[in-house]
């Protein structure tokens, strides 16, 4: 950077100082031969500058004694020791080599004074219009406050939003039909189904219940049925055992969806081929419906035999997933006297006891 | 510092600041905005500034907005563009004070600065060398430059007294 007129004196302390670079001090010394009324200014620095450089230490009495005879106020640089002075960078012994030389004459004096004067001093008077603006009284952080306010209008307004536009779930509710079992009394000359609801419709067996019946006498059935006429038995058995035209009936159907007053009897006819009762062999799956048939059991005495054989064929039909019909004759005081299942293979025909 | 604390500084430095920047700018208006941006700046930093440093703070912040605005405003002014003007005629001013008053709005603003900051607050050279950024060295020169010039602004000393 150049030296010139403009920013010589950011130079001039820093030369008086010796703090400039041999190639700064060239260009200064070269900058104030060019000036010489700025050269004859810094002379004029010198002795302050020494002054306040050379500050007297316990262990450099000889500069001390080289400033004491170097130092000199004159007329070159009164005006800046004077503002030294008032600024309160001179030293002691300066101080006084000035306040001598300020004695020595009125116009010394007169100027000394108003150098003293030149300190602005602020006008007291005028003040901030209204402090109250730049006070704080919260710590809360306003930016958290602000969201916190937009955050609980949105909420408010979600939820006036839910509020109005919310589903009518009372209307959604299903009306589940509940299915009646009616039980007719044993000499009731109207037969009515045991379900009064024909609509209800109990789900498809279970696959695992389903079994085929085959022929007259083989079958992979596995599972017995008996029914006495005391009580209700819930028992399996295989008529292919026996070789005879057997009506593999299994009670209680148990699949979902069914109501749990939901019943179908089961039916064996033992009797006709004289057998005894067989040995019940108790499939796990029926063995829960045996002790929900005690309340059946209940009701059995109610049930008339064509009742029990159409709920068996029912239960029979849904069970196998065949057509197995049934077919009675009546005599014409309208009671059975004969029955007859029929299937693909299948054809049993009987005739009631009292026959 | 606390928020006590805080208020506490607007309490002691509002007017100083106030006063420092309208002597520099002589516009109440931005004047005021400054000291407003000036507190502000304060607040958000309050939890990291000592509230014994929070004079300097402000003073430096103060400055800063202070020549940022100047320069938004396109009043960037020459360091040494000193208007020599003095009193050539023969009035003589029986106030001081106003006379100075009026030699201070003549100075370039750097020197202006300096020298209120060292007769306003009394801040020695190195805290104003702190507060405005220049060296030490610097801030001498400037004001001792700008003692010079009120003396010359004065006139004769038969003017004065």
């Amino acid at each position: 950077m150049d030296i010139s007129k403009e920013n010589y004196e950011l130079y001039a302390i820093d030369y008086l100082e010796g703090n400039l670079s041999p190639t700064e001090v060239a260009m200064f010394m070269a900058f104030l031969a060019e000036y010489p009324e700025i050269a004859r200014e810094i002379e004029c620095l010198k002795p302050q500058a020494t002054l306040e450089l050379d500050r007297p230490t316990k262990n450099n009495f000889n500069n001390l004694k080289k400033d004491l005879i170097h130092l000199t106020v004159n007329e070159q640089n009164f005006d800046e020791m004077c503002i030294a002075y008032h600024e309160g960078d001179l030293d002691n012994q300066a101080s006084s080599k000035l306040i001598n030389y300020v004695s020595s004459g009125k116009k010394h004096q007169d100027r000394f004074k108003i150098f003293g004067e030149l300190k602005i001093s602020a006008d007291t008077a005028v003040k901030f219009p209204d402090t109250s603006t730049l006070t704080k009284t919260k710590t809360t952080n306003v930016f958290l406050l602000r969201t916190f306010q937009v955050c609980g209008i949105a909420a408010a307004i979600a939820l006036l939003v839910v509020f109005f536009t919310r589903p009518n779930y009372r209307s959604q509710l299903p009306v589940a039909p509940i299915a009646v079992v009616n039980v007719q009394p044993e000499n009731s000359h109207h037969e009515k189904p045991y379900i009064i609801n024909k609509e209800h419709r109990p789900p498809s067996v279970h696959p695992i219940d389903k079994k085929p019946i085959v022929g007259k006498s083989r079958t992979s059935l596995k599972k017995k049925a008996v029914i006495t006429q005391k009580e209700t038995q819930l028992a399996v058995y295989d008529t292919s055992s026996t070789g005879k035209d057997k009506i593999i009936l299994i009670a209680g159907i148990k699949a979902q969806g069914i109501p749990s007053n939901y019943k179908e009897p089961v039916l064996n006819w033992p009797h006709e081929t004289g057998q005894k009762t067989p040995s019940p062999i108790l499939n796990p799956g029926i063995k829960e419906i045996k002790q929900r048939g005690h309340h059946f059991l209940a009701k059995a005495s109610t049930l008339t035999v064509t009742d029990i054989i159409k709920g068996s064929v029912k239960g029979i039909n849904r069970l196998t997933e065949t057509e197995l019909e049934y077919d009675a004759i009546t005599d014409k005081n309208g009671k059975v006297i004969e029955y007859a299942l029929s299937a693909e293979n299948f054809n049993v025909r009987r005739k009631t006891r009292r026959n | 510092m606390t928020v006590a604390e805080y208020n506490l500084c607007v309490e002691e430095h509002a007017d100083g600041i106030y006063r420092f920047i309208l002597k520099n700018l002589n516009d109440t208006e931005r004047t005021r905005d400054i000291v407003q941006d000036t507190f502000e700046k304060l607040w958000i930093r309050y939890p990291d500034v000592n509230y014994s440093k929070a004079k300097s703070y402000l003073y430096t912040t103060a400055y800063h907005t202070m020549i940022d605005s100047i320069r938004k405003e396109k009043k960037i002014a020459d360091i040494d563009d000193i208007s020599k003007v003095s009193i050539a005629d023969n009035t003589q001013y029986s106030d001081l004070k106003q006379v100075l008053n009026q030699a201070v709005d003549q100075l370039p603003e750097i020197q202006r600065s300096a020298l209120l900051l060292r007769d306003y607050e009394g801040y020695s050279y190195k805290e104003i060398e702190e507060i405005t950024g220049l060296n030490e060295s610097q801030v001498k020169v400037y004001i001792y430059r700008a003692r010079k010039y009120l003396m010359n602004y004065l006139g004769s000393i038969e003017k004065v007294i």
